[in-house]
C-alpha cells in the first residue's frame, strides 16, 4: 500500500507550476507540501487525488497506474479540498449520511454521532450547513473524511478557520490514523513546527 | 449500486423541498408567460389556438432549460460535484441519478399542469390530451441533455446564453416531433409515428446522455 509520485510536472498557461516532483507515502507516514501562495500545492494535491491529469510524470498506487484503477484508488483514498462540499440546504448529519454512502462506506449511527461529539458538533447535528460558521462546517467536511475510514487522506488546508481546541483534536486525531497504518498528504502553511520529522514536499 | 442510486435522489429532493424558490418561480413563470401570449394575441384568436402548442412547447424548453442551469450551478458552487466524480461508483450512473431529479423537479410539474393550459388557451380536449402525451414522452430527452449541456458548460462563468446556444439545435427534432403530435391529431391522423420516434429519441438519450455528461464532468473540471 504505497502512493508513488515520480517525476511529476505541471504547467498553468505558460507559467510552470513545479518540476519533477519525487515522493512516496507509505502507511503510518504524513507527508506535507509547502509552498508560497500560487505555488501549486492545491494543484498537485488535485492530481494526486485523480482530479486532473498532470502533463508529464507518474502516479501509482500499490504498483498500479492511477489512471488504470481509478474506481479502485477512490476505494481507499479520501480528499478534501479548499471547498467543504456541504450542500448548504442540508444538515451535517444529512450531509455525511449522502457524502458516506457515495464514497460506499458503511458506518453506523452511532459512529457518526461518536465523531459528531469528538469534534464538539453534537449540538448542530440537525441545523442546516447554511447556518453553520465557516469553522463549523470545516469540521464536518473533516468529520467526513475520518468516517470515510479509507487508509489514504488528502488534505488541502485541512485546519483552516479552526479554533485552537479543534486544531489540536484533529491534529490528535491525524497522529491517531498514522498509527493504525494510514497515509496522510496534506499541504499547510501555518503551524510547521507540529509537523516534526515528517516528509516535506516544498514547491 | 441501487442503494446509492435511491440515496442520491433522496438528498437531492430534500434539498429542493427546502430551496422551493429553485422550482416554484420557474412554474409560476410558465404560467406567467404563457397567459401573457394570450392576452397578447386575444384569447378568442383562431390563430393563437393555432399557435398554442408551439408557444407552449417552446416555453417548455426554455423553462426546463434554465431550471436545470441553475440547479447545476448551485451544485457547482458548494462543490458536491467533485464529491460525485471521487466516489468508487461510476459517475455516469450518479448523473443518471441526478437527470431523474431534474426531471422530477424542472418537467413533471409543468406536464402536470399542461391541462390548465388548455384551458387558458382553449385548446380542444384532443389537443391538450395531445400535448401532455408529447411532453411526457419527450421531455426525458430535454432532461438528459440539458444535463450534458451544464455538465459540459460547468467550468464556465455565467454560461446560461452558450448553453441555450449549445443546446437548442439538439432540441428541434423534439421540438418538431413534439408539435407534431398535437397537429396531426387535432387532424384526426394517427400519431403512432410521432410518438414513438419521440420515445425513441428519450430512450436513446437515455443511454447515451449519462456517458457523455460524465466524460463533459470529468474534463470541466481538469481544465
Amino acid at each position: 500500500m504505497t502512493l508513488a509520485i515520480k517525476n511529476l510536472s505541471h504547467t498553468k498557461g505558460n507559467k510552470a507550476l513545479f518540476r519533477h516532483i519525487h515522493f512516496d507515502i507509505k502507511p503510518g507516514q504524513r507527508v506535507l507540501v509547502q509552498g508560497a501562495n500560487g505555488a501549486g500545492k492545491s494543484t498537485l494535491l488535485k492530481i494526486v487525488a485523480g482530479l486532473l491529469s498532470s502533463d508529464k510524470g507518474h502516479i501509482t498506487y500499490q504498483g498500479h497506474p492511477l489512471h488504470s484503477e481509478l474506481a479502485q484508488y477512490f476505494n481507499h483514498m479520501s480528499y478534501l479540498g479548499h471547498q467543504n462540499s456541504l450542500k448548504k440546504s442540508l444538515t451535517p448529519l444529512e450531509n455525511l449520511k449522502e457524502q458516506l454512502c457515495l464514497a460506499n462506506s458503511t458506518v453506523t449511527d452511532f459512529q457518526i454521532n461518536a465523531v459528531l461529539e469528538t469534534l464538539g458538533l453534537t449540538t448542530q447535528k440537525h441545523q442546516l450547513c447554511e447556518t453553520l460558521s465557516a469553522g463549523e462546517c470545516r469540521k464536518v467536511a473533516l468529520a467526513g473524511v475520518m468516517l470515510k475510514n479509507k487508509p489514504l487522506w488528502i488534505l488541502d488546508e485541512p485546519f483552516n478557520s479552526l479554533d485552537k481546541d479543534s486544531y489540536h483534536k484533529l491534529q490528535a486525531i491525524c497522529q491517531q490514523h498514522l498509527g493504525h497504518g494510514g497515509m496522510i498528504l496534506l499541504s499547510c502553511h501555518m503551524g510547521s513546527h507540529h509537523y516534526e520529522g515528517c516528509h516535506v514536499v516544498q514547491l | 449500486m441501487l442503494n446509492v442510486f435511491y440515496s442520491c435522489i433522496k438528498s437531492d429532493l430534500k434539498t429542493l423541498q427546502r430551496k422551493r424558490a429553485d422550482w416554484v418561480y420557474p412554474i409560476v413563470f410558465f404560467l406567467v408567460f404563457i397567459s401573457l401570449f394570450g392576452i397578447g394575441l386575444g384569447f378568442d384568436n383562431q390563430r393563437l389556438i393555432a399557435a398554442s402548442p408551439a408557444i407552449i412547447w417552446i416555453t417548455f424548453l426554455f423553462i426546463t432549460l434554465s431550471t436545470i442551469d441553475n440547479l447545476f450551478r448551485r451544485e457547482q458552487e458548494e462543490g458536491t460535484l467533485s464529491q460525485l466524480v471521487l466516489s468508487p461508483y461510476p459517475l455516469w450512473w450518479l448523473l443518471l441519478a441526478k437527470s431523474v431529479v431534474f426531471w422530477l423537479v424542472a418537467c413533471l410539474p409543468l406536464i402536470l399542469l399542461t391541462p390548465v393550459f388548455g384551458i387558458i388557451m382553449q385548446l380542444s380536449s384532443q389537443a391538450t390530451a395531445a400535448l401532455f402525451l408529447s411532453l411526457l414522452v419527450g421531455s426525458p430527452a430535454l432532461a438528459l441533455l440539458g444535463v450534458v449541456g451544464a455538465t459540459l458548460t460547468s467550468a464556465m462563468p455565467r454560461s446560461g446564453v452558450f448553453l441555450a446556444l449549445l443546446l437548442l439545435p439538439l432540441y428541434v427534432p423534439i421540438l418538431i416531433l413534439g408539435e407534431s403530435v398535437v397537429v396531426e391529431l387535432q387532424s384526426a391522423q394517427s400519431v403512432h409515428f410521432q410518438l414513438a420516434l419521440l420515445g425513441a429519441i428519450s430512450v436513446f438519450a437515455l443511454i447515451g446522455a449519462p456517458h457523455a455528461a460524465a466524460g463533459a464532468l470529468r474534463a470541466a473540471l481538469d481544465d
